[in-house]
């Protein structure tokens, strides 16, 4: 999809503007989006909120040059946040992935205490499970499952082929399938 | 649409259509509608994993945490870069009134040479009928 129908477009032309109501419809709207990228490629919390930080910064300094027409917003956003991510993956290549104290409580709080220790524990269960994959299987995953980015925009990103996309998310599936419930057909 | 493919599609994208691929899913679905107890293994098989994957959300009070911080840090950027405008601004009005008064001031000419309000001109005849 090109810019001339990006459904940011507007609102970034505001932040260019230095409207404050702008940055806070834009804050508003991809926050969560960031973090959600963020948390589940890092599975650290704090690093996922320091990202988005980092990538802000960019956009406050990209948003009175943006042109419209080219890439969309978000696809621009997103490979900001993925090549932030990258940087941060190779500083601690060599560390073991297990998620800390910080990514407990990813779970919003569910209605009973019983429900919510339930969701908490299956979200961290999820959350080791994606922190045990290669990285390029957890990007498919993050980018297609969570970020619900259709197979073109995911492989443009990552720059692959869908095909190879394809390939990565049924590999991702599988091992996330026999960590998680044990089974290795699919 | 075959029914591998169709398997293909529920072991990579999920059990949703709507994360199938645009070109797929009317066929997909037709597919599915036409042999519902067939494909019914594979969807619950695929739903399945989908449930587990949902379960791992990302907080609101994360994002409203964050949210919070990005704006404080935002107003303090522009705390900071009002801060330096106003810097310049007084900088600006310094050097001004420095150069006003450059201007105005009198470096030591002879008040007989140069008479009250005089200029470079001042000594220019006032008479050219002589001329």
């Amino acid at each position: 999809m090109s810019g001339d129908d990006d459904p940011d477009a507007q609102l970034l032309a505001g932040v260019g503007r230095n409207d404050p109501e702008a940055v806070r419809q834009l804050v508003a709207r991809k926050l969560p989006r960031l973090l959600s990228l963020a948390q589940r490629l890092l599975g650290h919390r704090g690093e996922a909120e320091d990202l988005a930080q980092d990538a802000f910064i960019r956009v406050w300094k990209q948003a009175a040059h943006w042109q419209p027409g080219g890439a969309r917003f978000d696809t621009w956003l997103h490979r900001v946040a993925l090549n932030l991510c990258y940087d941060r993956l190779r500083r601690r290549r060599d560390d073991a992935p297990a998620p800390d104290d910080e990514t407990s409580d990813p779970i919003d709080p569910a209605p009973t205490p019983e429900r919510a220790l339930l969701d908490v524990q299956r979200g961290q269960r999820v959350a080791a499970a994606l922190a045990a994959l290669p990285v390029r299987q957890r990007e498919a995953i993050v980018l297609q499952y969570y970020q619900e980015l259709s197979n073109v925009e995911a492989a443009a990103l990552m720059q692959i082929s869908v095909e190879a996309l394809e390939s990565l998310l049924s590999r991702a599936r599988r091992a996330l399938r026999a960590q998680l419930i044990g089974d290795t057909t699919e | 649409m075959t029914p591998d493919r169709l398997r293909t599609l529920l072991s990579t994208y999920g059990a949703d259509w709507r994360r199938w691929p645009a070109g797929e899913r009317d066929a997909a679905r037709a597919l599915l509608a036409r042999d519902a107890a067939a494909q019914q293994r594979m969807l619950d098989h695929a739903a399945q994993l989908d449930e587990w994957l949902a379960s791992y959300a990302v907080s609101e009070r994360i994002v409203a945490g964050a949210s919070t911080t990005l704006r404080a840090r935002r107003e303090r950027a522009w705390w900071w870069r009002g801060a330096g405008l106003a810097a310049i601004g007084l900088a600006g009005s310094l050097a001004g009134a420095w150069g006003v008064s450059l201007a105005l001031h009198d470096f030591g000419a002879n008040p007989g040479d140069w008479p009250l309000r005089a200029t470079a001109f001042s000594a220019l005849p006032a008479d050219w009928s002589d001329e």
